[in-house]
């Protein structure tokens, strides 16, 4: 998803810490035109071949392994969580050198857990050279440090932990893989090349632990998987955009992106997919799906955010409501955005409907 | 009370040139005691700073062996979830002939260590590219502001660095305004690691641990040659070892001070006195003592404060002409010191002012105090002056001997304070500084005679006017005694330090030929010597055997330590001095290693003697060795082990040969021998080949060097005693004007006169000599047995260096001849008719 | 005995009957810059003092007495004329000169004493012996000192000595080396009537009658009296008022 973009800018902010405020009015520099030169760009549609396609696509600028789910234990206690790798290469060709930490690759990674009773969220996020020992990623595993996400072609494992918030996963997929936008091209502008392979896995059936604190809980749930990677860029008429990814009770998949433009309208490449319970998929445009923002929540840390939204999809008769299970999810990282459990109650012609899935929000914080 | 200053004033006025000479002589005694404590401030505080930026938040460092630490120790710590760690690669390196040391850094780790602070470049480069670039630049540097426009250099610039023979090319990526990190180069890990040689190395990890619980966890991870040192110990033994070799600065601003201190007071303290006829008068007219003394004081304190300020502003401007000085010795030893920024520190200004005012009080308040406690016409008595100057004769000598006892009492009681030493050395100064005119007393009888001899009547004179005028004499004696005792003092400590180094060269070089690797500095170094190259060198003809030796260091909380392996099959134990066991009962042993030898600072500073056990860290952790002996050794104050070669591979898992010292069969011809193994080492590897002779010769180079600040501060004493001679000459010749206008009446000639005067000098110069070098040989004595004892841990053997007081004594009384010639001038060029008809 | 013991040093061989000139004053000019402004101090002053005369130098305050005598005696030079001292012309010399006839030739008394204060009585002596080389320096400095009358003052400093008790020093000072001539500049002028006139009866009773020549500033007409002629300095010039006295 091309929303991941301005996380994923969060790498080029590494570094120096203090540089950042200053470095910050760069970020768009390296996703406009120019930047690109001598990277690979998804321009074709392409044959997806697995399990390679789950390891790095080192031609390509960027990439990202994106996992959210909504998980609850035995008492119905209900959690989320969101997982990131991002890869970003710093130029197009790796760099000969005698020295093993010597890598044009750097990783960063975004872990994310709301306790909805606790009312609570909790977030983490690293950075890393991508050496290949301290972060990296192949067919069978992307990780930095100790966050790993694995596959062995069947089943997924997430491990990631830090302070006092722990969570380990075995996941299985029970729907096959989406491919978006034209057979996995998702074409983002006008420009050829500005657009990404895109694939999910929006159904994985996740159980094992999650630990806060002292509390050890049994969980489990649904995780959506996203893997994106391409070398294209934002348009500049771009300021952020909101993004859904549900999971209906029907079992259909809905993800939407709404991309906003500076005048507060909405991008006519917004668009998204719906999928269905037996794995069709459903291309929508940017008028297919119609939001209305029905709440918003004030940021202690400045900027005021939509918190609670109705979708209305005509052609489906489907009508959502949809609700951060907790106000505050925000991620005070750089840039700063909301990633957030969400639930979902509404009707499909007339009959209820309801699920949980991730929403996220950027271009807001200022 | 303002026709009072003014009566006092105005007299100052109308001889300006003496009211100059008392500010020049308050303003040059506070700029050396200024510029020698910002010469050493700043060298200590560069190297501070350096260390603290460089260490950052680290609260600890993971130390591997002499190897350094395997990478994946690193990367193991991370994947196990470890955070707050950061890699570090370290080295030094050469950029357009200045040492840098190189930090080699994972930007992505660093955030919470080290803080380089991005200078605002402005530009089109913005921080987060630059950044970018340490990772994706080979050679990228992130280079201090202070570095980059010592060489000239901008962001964009490429730059070529070299270690050890070997070239590798860079780029200013950004420039840096970080303190500390002067003579440091960023960079990353990467191309540290390719600068240095130092693939898959380590040389530390910093880590920064909130409590014991993460140590212990941290420590079972551990693999057993790594070991976690505590951060703050660690910088605060490697402080105190570098600035330990501060110590000849430090000595030399205690004499600074002290000369300075009596500078000021012969000048001060002879403003009052040649005013005591007025002093009576306005007494005689019913002004108070305390009047006359709170006038006098104001007075003093306004002449103090011209002469505090200039000498404030001339102290800084030569302290940093003294820092450039200071860190260029001390780069030799160690690289951080960045070479001219001096740092004034609020203490050197307030030592400085106080010793200005204290001076001045003290020098003001006693004559004035005195003058004002006669009966009015008693003050206009001269001889009652100088009669109760005599009598405090006993007091002074009291007042020494009590000094003298303090100072033994210090030394007695204080066991390794450095500190302590420096006191007892101060003591022992100024208890000669007391003693001076009692000095004068008893050398005049004798000095009358021989200078009779030489200048004749006009001789006599001089010398009992030295006597006459004790009040003043002897301020300016004591204050060129001191100046000539540093130089006594300093002489003995570095003539007997040079000539023991000399001796333990001759002793411990015992190769005829040695072969190394270049730029051995310090830090982890995995630069060997090619051992198929080895062998082709040693099997060369004449070659009768060869001793190969490694060099590395054992990093530990208590500072570096040099740990020697070398093969002692050939040469047995001939190079060695032994303080502490037996060279014969100790080969046996040695070779069979069951222990290793230590030198002596090494014993020193860890207590040891002879069969204690040293614990030292090996590739399998850490392990006792005995000592088997302690021997006489220069090489670094934090001292050397010596461990026979076999058993170092065994337990440090390190072949590596560094140093290869080559013995000749007889008559073989030494060049030769080098020429060749030049030839055959040239096209294969950097080393450098080099004769016994040579390294003799290189190591007193380094040794020298390290002393040339010594020297100038010489200098710099001699004008501080030349100008407090001067403006003692000059008072005493301005003062005496009548009375060598009644000698010229009476039939002196001005030859006569002009001989009188300097024979006078001279005579202060020659008393001020002969009486320095007991006093200098005292300050030697502390030196060497006490300050460089507990500094350093050396044992040197005290010398004479005959050559070092001839020229102190020479020097002595050239300085008081020189600074006569001035008021010689002056009192013959003056007809005397004026002078006689004044009362 | 006396002549011997104060005068031993003649300039010339005495012959009482022949009137030789000791001290020749030449059209003599001399003049300071004060203030910026020339201060003329003696116009062409010409005198001539015989041996063996005790002359008195009569003069008002800063009339010149002073600078006359200090000319006469080589310790300053003037700006034009000549001064002689018997057959030796002062004023042809070099300094090196004039100061090695001086400390043989003259004797000085002055005002304010001008006892060497780092010296003792007996030290103030022996100076002057001593710049003359002379030999047998302790039997004449106390022979001396007895003559003045302070031989249990040999060891005082200077400043613990009384007015009289200094210039008596002084008195023995000048003599000690016995000069051919003796200047002495107001020499009572700074003590009491009673200490001056003992001192004046020391310089009838020891220096009077041991026909040395004697010039003596003052202002003090009864001093003037007791000498063979007076010469006053008016207006720069040297006038024999000895007539007019008597």
């Amino acid at each position: 998803m091309m929303k991941r973009f301005l996380s994923l800018i969060l790498v080029i902010l590494l570094i120096p810490a203090n540089a950042q405020e200053r470095v910050g009015s760069g970020r768009l520099d390296v996703l406009k035109e120019g930047a690109e030169d001598g990277y690979l760009r998804a321009i074709n549609v392409r044959e997806f071949d697995f399990p390679a396609d789950h390891g790095p696509h080192s031609g390509y600028r960027h990439e990202w392994w994106y996992l959210t789910g909504n998980l609850e234990d035995d008492n119905g206690r209900k959690f989320g969580y969101e997982l990131t790798f991002f890869r970003l290469a710093l130029s197009p060709d790796a760099i000969e050198s005698s020295s093993p930490w010597r890598t044009n690759v750097a990783y960063a990674a975004h872990f994310a857990v709301t306790d909805v009773e606790g009312d609570d969220f909790h977030f983490f996020d690293r950075y890393s050279r991508g050496d290949g020992r301290l972060a990296g990623a192949d067919e069978a595993q992307v990780w930095i440090d100790d966050w790993r996400l694995e596959n062995d072609g069947d089943k997924w494992i997430v491990e990631a932990g830090e302070e006092d918030v722990a969570l380990t996963l075995d996941m299985t997929p029970i729907k096959p893989m989406m491919f978006n936008g034209d057979q996995g091209l998702s074409q983002k502008s006008e420009a050829p090349g500005n657009a990404s392979y895109y694939y999910a896995l929006t159904r994985l059936e996740s159980s094992g632990t999650l630990k806060i604190g002292e509390e050890e809980f049994r969980i489990n749930g649904l995780t959506w998987l996203d893997r994106e990677w391409g070398t294209s860029a934002l348009s500049a008429e771009q300021v952020g955009w909101d993004w859904y990814a549900l999971h209906l009770s029907d079992g259909s998949d809905l993800m939407f992106y709404n991309l906003r433009n500076s005048d507060g309208t909405q991008h006519p490449y917004s668009a998204g997919s719906w999928f269905s319970s037996d794995g069709q998929k459903t291309a929508l445009d940017n008028d297919d799906i119609i939001v209305e923002v029905t709440d918003t929540w004030e940021s202690p840390l400045g900027g005021i955010y939509p918190s609670g939204w109705k979708m209305f999809w005509r052609d489906k008769g489907l009508e959502l409501t949809v609700t951060p299970m907790i106000k505050n999810q925000e991620l005070n990282v750089t840039p700063r955005y909301w990633e957030g459990a969400v639930s979902v109650t509404g009707t499909q012609n007339g009959a209820p409907i309801g699920g949980s899935g991730y929403v996220e929000l950027t271009g807001y914080s200022n | 009370m303002r026709h009072v200053i003014k009566a006092l004033a105005s007299y100052l006025f109308r001889r300006p040139g003496q009211l100059a000479l008392a500010i020049i002589g308050m303003a040059v005694g506070i700029a050396v005691i200024v510029a020698v404590d910002i010469a050493n401030d700043s060298a200590k505080r560069s190297f501070d700073a350096s260390l603290t930026a460089i260490t950052g938040e680290a609260t600890h460092q993971i130390i591997g062996g002499p190897t350094g630490l395997d990478e994946q120790t690193y990367i193991d710590l991370r994947l196990q979830g470890f955070r707050s760690i950061a890699p570090v690669v370290e080295g030094t390196i050469r950029l357009e002939n200045e040492r840098f040391q190189v930090l080699g850094i994972d930007i992505f780790a660093e955030s919470s260590f080290r803080d380089y602070e991005t200078g605002g470049s402005g530009g089109g480069t913005s921080g987060g590219t630059n950044s970018f670039g340490l990772l994706t630049e080979t050679g990228g540097v992130l280079m201090n502001a202070d570095a980059a426009d010592r060489l000239g250099l901008s962001e964009g610039d490429v730059i070529a660095v070299s270690r050890m023979a070997k070239e590798s090319s860079g780029k200013v990526l950004a420039i840096t305004q970080g303190e500390g990190f002067e003579r440091v180069l960023v960079v990353d890990i990467a191309t540290a690691q390719e600068w240095l040689g130092l693939e898959g190395i380590l040389t530390r990890i910093d880590v920064t641990l909130e409590n014991d619980d993460d140590q212990s966890a941290i420590h079972s991870f551990l693999p057993p040659n790594a070991r976690l040192l505590n951060a703050e110990r660690r910088n605060s033994s490697i402080l105190e070892m570098s600035t330990g070799f501060n110590t000849s600065l430090t000595a030399m601003s205690l004499f600074a001070l002290l000369v300075g201190v009596f500078l000021i007071y012969n000048c001060m303290s002879f403003m009052v006195l040649q005013r005591r006829s007025i002093i009576g008068v306005l007494r005689a007219l019913g002004v108070t003592r305390v009047q006359l003394v709170a006038s006098l004081l104001t007075e003093g304190m306004m002449v103090a404060a011209v002469g505090v300020l200039l000498g404030l502003g001339g102290g800084i401007l030569l302290g940093e002409q003294l820092v450039a000085l200071v860190s260029m010795s001390m780069t030799d030893h160690y690289s951080l010191i960045r070479g001219d920024d001096a740092t004034v520190e609020t203490f050197t200004i307030v030592k400085g002012v106080t010793a200005g005012v204290l001076a001045t009080l003290i020098a003001v308040a006693v004559p004035a105090t005195e003058a004002v406690s006669y009966p009015p016409r008693l003050t206009l008595v001269r001889s009652v002056v100088e009669e109760s100057a005599r009598n405090m004769l006993l007091w002074l000598a009291i007042a020494a001997a009590l000094l003298i006892l303090g100072a033994g009492a210090v030394l007695t009681f204080s066991n390794v304070s450095l500190f302590a030493g420096f006191f007892a050395l101060f003591l022992v100064i100024l208890s000669a500084a007391l003693l001076a005119p009692l000095v004068v007393k008893y050398m005049t009888p004798l000095l009358t005679i021989i200078m009779g001899r030489i200048g004749g009547l006009a001789g006599r004179i001089a010398v009992r006017g030295i006597l006459k005028s004790l009040s003043r004499t002897g301020v300016a004696i004591a204050a060129l005694s001191i100046a000539v005792a540093e130089i006594v003092g300093m002489g003995v400590m570095i003539g007997s330090f040079r000539d023991n180094v000399e001796d333990w060269l001759v002793s411990s070089l015992q190769s005829d030929v040695y072969v190394s690797v270049p730029g051995r500095s310090g830090g982890v170094s995995l630069n060997g010597i090619n051992p198929d190259l080895i062998a082709e060198l040693t099997s060369q003809p004449g070659i009768a055997g060869h001793n190969p030796v490694r060099t590395v260091w054992i990093e530990e909380e208590s500072g570096s330590t040099l740990l020697r392996a070398t093969d002692l099959n050939f040469e047995k134990m001939r190079g060695f001095d032994f303080l502490e066991g037996n060279g014969e009962e100790i080969w046996e042993p040695f070779t069979a290693g069951e222990g290793v030898i230590v030198s002596d600072p090494y014993a020193y500073r860890q207590n040891l003697s002879k069969g204690d056990e040293v614990t030292l860290p090996t590739a399998g952790g850490l392990r006792d060795f005995t000592v088997l002996g302690i021997y006489r050794d220069y090489n670094t104050g934090s001292g050397v082990i010596s461990i026979d070669r076999d058993i170092y591979v065994r337990h440090w898992h390190d072949d590596i040969i560094d140093t290869m010292g080559i013995y000749l069969q007889d008559g073989v011809d030494e060049a030769e021998v080098i020429e060749s193994l030049q030839d055959i080492a040239a096209p294969k590897q950097a080393l450098m080949i080099g004769s016994n002779q040579r390294l003799k010769e290189f190591s007193l180079e380094i040794f020298d060097r390290t002393f040339i600040i010594t020297n100038v501060l010489y200098w710099l004493a001699m004008i501080v005693a030349f100008v407090g001679v001067l403006a003692a000459a000059l008072a005493l010749s301005l003062e005496r004007g009548k009375e060598i206008a009644i000698l010229r009446s009476l039939g002196m000639t001005t030859k006569q006169i002009f001989k009188l005067v300097v024979i006078q000098c001279g005579s202060m110069g020659l008393i001020a000599g002969l009486f320095a070098l007991p006093v200098g040989m005292a300050s030697g004595w502390l030196l060497i047995d006490v300050i460089n004892r507990r500094a350093f841990g050396w044992q040197i053997d005290m010398l004479i260096p005959w050559d070092s007081i001839g020229i102190a004594l020479v020097i002595s009384i050239a300085t008081a001849l020189i600074a006569s010639l001035y008021p010689a001038w002056v009192v013959t060029r003056n007809t005397p008719v004026a002078m006689l008809r004044e009362e | 005995m006396l002549r011997l013991l104060w005068f031993g040093r003649g300039i010339f061989r005495m012959n009482s009957s022949t009137k030789k000139v000791a001290i020749c004053i030449k059209n003599l000019s001399k003049s300071y810059v004060e203030g910026g402004e020339p201060h003329s101090i003696l116009r062409k002053a010409s005198a001539e003092i015989y041996d063996g005369e005790m002359v008195a130098l009569l003069g008002r305050s800063g009339s010149g007495k002073s600078t006359l005598l200090n000319l006469i005696s080589g310790i300053d030079v003037p700006d034009d004329g000549e001064v002689a001292i018997g057959d030796n012309v002062i004023t042809d010399m070099s300094e090196q000169r004039r100061t090695l006839f001086r400390r043989e030739h003259v004797g000085f008394v002055y005002q304010f004493f001008n006892l060497i204060p780092t010296l003792d009585v007996m030290e103030n002596l022996k100076l002057v012996m001593e710049l003359n080389s002379e030999n047998d320096i302790m039997t004449r400095c106390t022979e001396l000192l007895n003559a003045v009358g302070l031989e249990d003052r040999a060891n005082a400093y200077p400043d613990a000595l009384s007015g009289g008790e200094q210039q008596r020093v002084a008195i023995a000072r000048a003599l000690v080396h016995k000069p051919g001539v003796l200047l002495a500049d107001e020499p009572t002028g700074n003590l009491d009537e009673t200490t001056s006139d003992e001192i004046w009866e020391l310089i009838d009773r020891l220096v009077r009658p041991s026909g040395g020549t004697i010039l003596l500033a003052t202002h003090s007409l009864a001093a003037a009296k007791r000498c063979d002629r007076v010469l006053e300095l008016t207006e720069g010039k040297l006038h024999d008022i000895t007539g007019a006295l008597s």
